[in-house]
């Protein structure tokens, strides 16, 4: 069977980076894998390849598109950009996450003594 | 379409993939050689942080995947392994849907082929054939009337009359041959888009008579007379010894089957049958062969227009001409008269061939309810485990389409093989057949009918098979034997019935086919039909122009063949049973002149004083032609018996005489006036099924105005007939080496030739009526046999308690018998109703024909017990300990 990708983060999550990413700046896939990294000052540990799965999805689902082009370092990448769709999809998914991040707290904070 | 979206992504997208992933780690290993690390140390660290690329790509393509497609591609592969377990059941199931689908497969491809592909010519459904039609009856239309209709219609682009004819041909260093060649102007070609592959077409100058010396013919004509590479420079043939320069050179694409006698036209000379024939006098000329016509209607004229139109101009023409009155005409598709005598054969083929799938699906149904019966349990614990009833059924369905599949595909190979045995039973008299293969449309068709066959017969199994609760089937079955509740038998009671009725129909439809022809084989023709040798003869206007020459020929090579050994008499005549053509009007010597409507008709022959002794046919009344009546004593003639009936009801014909032409469009005194001295026996001039119509025999040298130089010569021998041909040809070279030696038939073949739309029937009736009385055999048998299995414990116990094998032989036997009469009963009701659609391939047998009845029931009778007989036997050598043990164990 397929071992699937393990993620320390809630399911989503990757995705929802992945796209905040890409609406900065359009990157391929070592890029965005660096730029997560970095971004998250190394606190989340992120499996790179679980980055490639993730990106399929996206494509599938029509929220990112994806284009070939030459790297910085003159290397020949597919080069990943958001859609209209995906735009919207992050908007939407951010305000949510936003939202259920602080019942969270709230919920975390009357727990404490 | 997000479907066809997804799968031209899902290409897409995973197609880059490796190359990303490659180019992802060859960046990171940059980066940390650049932060100073090895190289090889670099790569595996990429390597270990990316991790297994296996994984990664597989969990990407995961991403794509189509559950639906995905589940049932699943349930298939369980199928095979179900299959495979059970390989009886899988071939049984298999070779049955084969057998239906094959069938099928190959009479579409002669359905196709006959009735629905399109012709080999541009804008085909524009072309027509144009008729006249008298009193009902179809009679060719005259030249002038065809050129009449062209000249005033606004209906057609083309319409032209023409016509094909025996001549006999010679190419520099060939073989003197006799050929069919069409007399055509070049708007024949035109009306088909044919255009010369090399040369010119006729002008309109050559089709005048004088100036008709030239010839167009076909490619395959060409390469063979002349060679391939030939190029066309001044060559000649010679048609009935004269030379006719070629002119141009056409492809081979006339299908057989428009000529009206089926053969292959190779060669064409311009349309000039006769000098008079544009001439007012050609305008009646419509009673003896007839013409043909080929008309190309003009864009966006109908059907029913062109015949409007032709109507009324041909009301006028009535009115103009008198004898175009009470003439009407009809136009018809070209691609309509492609079917034409085969079509009474192609509906029965095609009903029965439907019957055999039907039959087919109905045992692979059986098999299937009887299969899922014993599986109740299987299913029962998997609803018990939380399977819903849509996933059995969808397994259920895919074990079905594999099976249906597989059953297809060896129906494929079947097929193919029966449809290259097709297209060789008849193709002199059945030329569409040759046309018939398996191509894209017929595999089209048939994979549409499996997928419907498997719907229809896989689906209600499958509901029937899931439809018990779960908790019933496992309590009853008591953890041990599978068996069906009864939903299933009385399903399974009436596919058997369904079975056996169709089964009786087939064999019935195969009876009346094959009786048919056996009575027809036995029936009295009136005349003798063995040792008949038959033999065509043209002689050409050009060394035999008048009738004393012909006579002359004919009485000398005639003389020589009765000299010949094993010969015991021979004829010369222009008319051999079953066909007659020539028809002629007369009037009886003092009897007031009929109405034009009414003018009695008789076919007219002429032959030699041989003939009647010839063909040994009977005399009934007077006497028969003999030397004594010479070419200056006064004419007589011989009339059949339908002639006499007719024309003299309760009178005796011998003497009267009667005056040949139709009043009006001769002066009398140039009417011949005929004798009549004989009345011999009815034999067949229409065909050998029909009744016989009024026959006229005179003597071609008393009747110079019809001796004709095509003549057929019978000859009666002693020993088998062909063997004396050999013979014939030495004596026609030594007289005239340059006449072709054509046409040399038995009786015997004749008359075959006459019936191959029937044999051809009878024998892929014959085979359907086995395969479906087999498939019956098994469905009644798998019942019965089934009932034993089921009840086999319940019998067990009788015997323990004293039944004896009697009753439970009446058991299980009464079962069959019950479900076998009933069969029977409506199959006999469904056979007496199709049996009317098989009447013109009977000759003149009845529909109801007992005989075909009771021997079609009686067959059925002797395969049904016999298959109900054998588990009858199973059941009553069950033991009672030996049953009731095994059960208990």
């Amino acid at each position: 069977m397929t071992p699937r990708p393990e993620r320390d983060l809630f399911p989503g999550a990757l995705e929802m980076m992945i796209l905040r990413s890409v609406q900065r700046q359009p990157s391929h896939g070592y890029a965005l894998a660096q730029q997560i990294k970095r971004a998250s000052k190394d606190v989340l540990r992120i499996e790179e390849g679980s980055l490639y799965p993730a990106l399929q999805r996206l494509l599938r689902a029509g929220l990112l598109k994806a284009e070939w082009g030459v790297s910085s370092t003159n290397r020949k990448v597919r080069r990943y950009r958001l859609t209209l769709a995906g735009a919207r999809h992050l908007e939407r998914e951010a305000s949510s996450f936003e939202q259920m991040l602080s019942a969270v707290m709230r919920v975390l904070a009357t727990g404490t003594p | 379409m997000s479907w066809l979206r997804r799968l031209v992504g899902r290409r897409e997208s995973l197609r880059g993939l490796s190359e990303e992933l490659r180019s992802h780690l060859e960046e990171r290993t940059d980066a940390l050689v650049a932060e100073g690390m090895e190289r090889a140390a670099a790569a595996a660290q990429a390597r270990h942080e990316l991790g297994n690329l296996t994984a990664i790509e597989e969990a990407a393509r995961e991403v794509w995947r189509w559950p639906v497609v995905e589940t049932f591609a699943a349930d298939v592969r369980r199928a095979v392994r179900m299959l495979r377990k059970s390989p009886g059941f899988a071939a049984a199931a298999i070779l049955t849907l084969a057998l239906g689908l094959g069938a099928n497969a190959a009479v579409f491809s002669v359905v196709y082929a006959v009735l629905l592909r399109p012709l080999p010519f541009p804008h085909s459904e524009r072309l027509v054939r144009v008729f006249s039609v008298r009193d009902g009856l179809t009679v060719g239309p005259s030249p002038p009337d065809i050129r009449d209709f062209a000249r005033e219609s606004r209906s057609f682009e083309i319409l032209v009359a023409y016509d094909t004819w025996r001549k006999n041909l010679a190419t520099p260093g060939g073989e003197p041959a006799q050929i069919r060649v069409g007399l055509v102007p070049a708007d024949y070609f035109r009306a088909l888009s044919i255009r010369p592959l090399a040369g010119r077409l006729f002008t309109e100058e050559e089709n005048r008579w004088g100036s008709h010396h030239v010839a167009v013919v076909s490619r395959s004509f060409w390469a063979d007379r002349f060679g391939s590479s030939a190029l066309l420079d001044g060559q000649s043939i010679r048609i009935n010894d004269e030379p006719y320069l070629v002119v141009g050179i056409v492809p081979d694409s006339i299908p057989a089957w428009m000529d009206p006698a089926s053969e292959q036209v190779r060669v064409w000379t311009p349309f000039a049958p006769s000098p008079g024939v544009w001439d007012e006098s050609g305008r009646g000329d419509r009673s003896g062969r007839g013409f043909s016509t080929l008309g190309r209607l003009a864009p966006g004229v109908s059907l029913a227009q062109a015949n409007a139109e032709l109507r009324s101009i041909a009301e006028d023409l009535g009115r103009r001409h008198p004898v175009d009155a009470g003439v009407g005409v009809r136009v018809e598709p070209l691609l309509g008269t492609r079917v034409a005598s085969l079509r009474p054969t192609l509906s029965m083929v095609m009903a029965a061939v439907g019957l055999i799938l039907l039959l087919a699906c109905l045992n692979v149904a059986t098999l299937l309810v009887a299969r899922n019966a014993t599986r109740g349990q299987e299913f029962a614990i998997r609803t018990a485990l939380g399977a819903g009833r849509a996933r059995l059924a969808s397994q259920l369905l895919a074990e079905t389409l594999l099976l249906t599949g597989l059953g297809a595909l060896a129906g494929l190979g079947l097929s193919w093989a029966a449809t290259a045995l097709l297209a060789r039973i008849g193709p002199e008299r059945m030329p569409q057949l040759a046309e018939a293969r398996i191509d894209g449309t017929v595999l089209a068709f048939t994979v549409c009918v499996a997928l419907v066959t498997s719907v229809v017969f896989g689906v209600l199994p499958a509901l029937l098979g899931t439809a018990a609760a779960p908790a019933d089937v496992l309590r009853t079955a008591g953890g041990r034997t599978g068996t069906g509740g009864p939903g299933h038998r009385t399903l399974r009671r009436v596919l058997a019935t369904v079975q056996i009725s169709l089964s009786l129909v087939l064999l019935v439809g195969a009876g009346l086919l094959v009786h048919g022809l056996l009575r027809l084989q036995s029936e009295d023709m009136g005349f003798r039909r063995d040792h008949l040798l038959t033999q065509h003869l043209f002689l050409p206007e050009v060394r035999y122009p008048d009738p004393s020459r012909i006579t002359e020929f004919s009485d000398r090579y005639v003389a020589r063949v009765r000299e010949l050994a094993g010969v015991r008499d021979a004829a010369v005549t222009d008319v051999v049973p079953p066909s007659y053509r020539w028809r002629v009007g007369f009037t009886v010597v003092g009897q007031a002149p009929p109405g034009r409507d009414a003018v009695p008709t008789a076919n007219f022959g002429v032959a030699d004083a041989h003939l009647v002794r010839t063909l040994e046919l009977r005399l009934l009344r007077g006497r028969d032609l003999g030397e004594s009546d010479t070419a200056t004593s006064p004419r007589v003639i011989l009339v059949n018996e339908a002639f006499a009936r007719r024309y003299f009801p309760g009178a005796d014909p011998v003497g009267q005489r009667i005056e040949i032409g139709e009043p009006g469009t001769e002066p009398a005194a140039s009417r011949p006036v005929l004798t009549i001295i004989g009345v011999v026996a009815d034999t067949p001039n229409g065909g050998v099924a029909a009744p016989a119509d009024p026959d006229i025999l005179g003597l071609f040298r008393q009747n110079p105005e019809q001796n004709f130089g095509f003549k057929t010569v019978v000859v009666r021998t002693t020993v088998p007939p062909s063997s004396v041909a050999p013979a014939l040809r030495e004596v026609l070279r030594s007289l005239d080496p340059d006449l072709p030696f054509a046409e040399v038939r038995t009786m015997e073949q004749i008359l075959a030739r006459e019936t191959t739309e029937g044999r051809f029937a009878t024998w892929l009736f014959g085979a359907f009526a086995v395969v479906g009385l087999a498939l019956a055999a098994v469905g009644i048998y798998g019942l019965v046999a089934y009932l034993v299995t089921l009840r086999g414990r319940e019998f067990a116990v009788r015997f323990a308690l004293g039944a004896r094998t009697a009753d439970v032989v009446r058991l299980v036997g009464g079962e069959g018998a019950r479900v076998g009469l009933v069969g029977m009963g409506v199959g006999l009701l469904c056979a007496l109703a199709a049996a009317q659609g098989a009447s013109a391939l009977l000759y003149g047998l009845s529909p109801r024909d007992p005989a075909a009845f009771l021997g079609g029931a009686g067959a059925l009778v002797v395969v049904l017990v016999s298959a109900i007989a054998a588990p009858c036997v199973r059941a009553a050598r069950i033991e009672a300990r030996a049953a009731l043990g095994v059960q208990g164990e």
